[in-house]
């Protein structure tokens, strides 16, 4: 259980620098960022990279700041540091709190943003969490051309994302939300620590009576990908949330997303899962909006 | 393949050619010998028994390769202790039986040293810091006790002192 003879280690220190490495060495280099999920792959066997292009010392991709109504999160912020900045603590506490309740403080002091949406786990708490936000995966090529994706479309399926062997992604953006938004994320696992069962991310904008105006909801957990419950956030819309609208929310999500079997728990628990955690973290998204 | 590399370890320089797939814990236990840190779950980063504090963060040591930390400052469980004085948080499982057999024990101090630099103090913080390592034998609640009995001890600590226990 030990990686494979790695025959090129790179760390360079700007991005310009890492795109003419991935030009150079393309399918037989692998991106190594927090290493916590490319790392137990690699020991697997499952990866076998050639060539290991370490971001650890690009120092321009950590930064996390608001910049023309938008949140820029670089793609080696680290699940720590998000789970604590003061930015996204205030007006985007949904993702604090995604950030919050990924694995366990190592790996949170080490696994970063950009590599939990490369490595596209339907399991792992970022994906609902940023499709909740609405927010976009900044990708730069080898070439100096550069696009921008909906992480809707970037994640593509179990461990595939839609980014190419010459592809850096530099940072994730995310739009500032407008007055009396508020968001929450809670997720089942089985044991402290592990991928979620269930997770919910619910994002809410009032206006100042109460009443919903927009509404996303993401559950998570389920396959190929995170999958949104529409239909539950439409019933939100234009009504004022008590607590009958929470259960018929509820219920509407655990109708719409399709669950599955596995390892971790049944189709069925999983439902259950939904039913009852849609409505708890709408509430909870619904009073952070009101603050 | 290869490659030269240099690590600081507990304020001492290892340096040493190594295979570029060396796993940093690995290099701590073989090539420096400090067989503290432990090699528990050594395939998905689960355990926590290898974690070590890289650059004053707390890391699992299997999830990193050697040279990645070319260059950087790692404190193992061996360099908690000063002489005859074990540090803070070492005494609070000494004196609140916080382990029996030990094989956690090394990964759960370096964890809960980068926590004691700052530390919260309900329960459930306490078990939030340490839920990366997994211990088979105490069932925890010992070990949310020493943590206690270290945070106090932390503390009634002089800025001075502090900087002594947490070089880093
Ligand atoms: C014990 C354990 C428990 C965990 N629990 C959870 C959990 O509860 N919830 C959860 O969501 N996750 C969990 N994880 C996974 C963790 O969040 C990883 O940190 C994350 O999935 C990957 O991020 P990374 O920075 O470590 O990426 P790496 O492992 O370094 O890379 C992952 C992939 O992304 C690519 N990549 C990385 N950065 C870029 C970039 N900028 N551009 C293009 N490609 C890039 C790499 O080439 C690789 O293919 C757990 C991991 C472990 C080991
Ligand atoms: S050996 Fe288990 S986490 Fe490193
Ligand atoms: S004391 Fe034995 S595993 Fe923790």
């Amino acid at each position: 259980m030990y990686p494979k003879a790695i025959e090129n280690y790179f760390a360079p220190t700007d991005v310009a620098e890492v795109l003419t490495l991935l030009n150079q060495y393309g399918e037989q280099a692998k991106l190594l960022a927090g290493g916590q999920s490319l790392m137990p792959l690699m020991k697997l066997r499952l990866a076998e990279p050639q060539t290991i292009i370490d971001l650890n010392q690009v120092a321009a991709l950590d930064d996390i700041r608001e910049e023309d109504g938008r949140l820029h999160i670089g793609a080696l912020a680290r699940h720590s540091e998000v789970a604590t900045h003061p930015i996204i603590l205030q007006s985007y506490a949904l993702l604090a709190d995604a950030a919050r309740n990924i694995g366990d403080p190592q790996i949170r002091n080490r696994g970063t943003i950009a590599g939990s949406l490369v490595h596209a786990d339907p399991s792992a708490d970022y994906p609902p969490a940023v499709m909740a936000l609405d927010g976009q995966l900044v990708v730069a090529k080898a070439d100096g051309s550069t696009r921008t994706v909906l992480v809707d479309d970037f994640l593509a399926g179990p461990l595939m994302s839609d980014i190419g062997e010459d592809e850096l992604v530099t940072r994730i953006e995310i739009p500032a939300p407008v007055a009396q938004s508020g968001g929450a994320y809670a997720k089942h696992s089985q044991v402290a620590g592990d991928f979620a069962i269930i997770s919910v991310a619910a994002q809410i904008t009032r206006d100042p009576s109460g009443v919903c105006q927009q509404a996303s909801i993401v559950v998570g957990g389920v396959m190929p990908k995170p999958c949104r419950a529409e239909q539950a956030a439409s019933l939100l819309q234009g009504k004022a949330i008590d607590a009958t609208l929470l259960t018929q929310a509820g219920e509407a999500a655990a109708e719409e997303v399709e669950t599955e079997d596995d390892v971790r728990a049944s189709a069925d628990y999983r439902r259950q899962l939904i039913r009852v955690t849609v409505p708890e973290v709408v509430r909870q998204a619904s009073a952070r909006a009101e603050e | 393949m290869k490659r030269s590399i240099g690590i600081t370890i507990n304020g001492e320089v290892y340096e040493e050619t190594v295979d570029q797939r060396l796993l940093l814990v690995d290099f701590i236990r073989e090539v420096a010998g400090l067989t503290g840190t432990h090699v528990g779950c050594s395939v998905e980063g689960r355990c926590g028994a290898c974690t070590v504090v890289l650059n004053g963060k707390a890391v699992k040591a299997c999830l990193l390769l050697a040279v990645q930390a070319d260059g950087a400052s790692v404190l193992t469980i061996e360099g908690l202790a000063k002489d005859d004085a074990l540090h803070p948080i070492q005494d609070g499982f000494w004196e609140k039986h916080g382990l029996q057999c030990g094989f956690c024990t090394p990964g759960l101090l370096m964890t809960l040293y980068e926590f004691l630099q700052n530390p919260k103090h309900s329960d459930e913080e306490i078990r939030t810091a340490m839920s990366g390592v997994i211990c088979r034998c105490t069932g925890y609640v010992h070990i949310v006790e020493a943590v206690k009995h270290a945070i106090a001890a932390v503390e009634a600590l002089s800025p001075e002192e502090r900087k002594e226990w947490f070089p880093v």
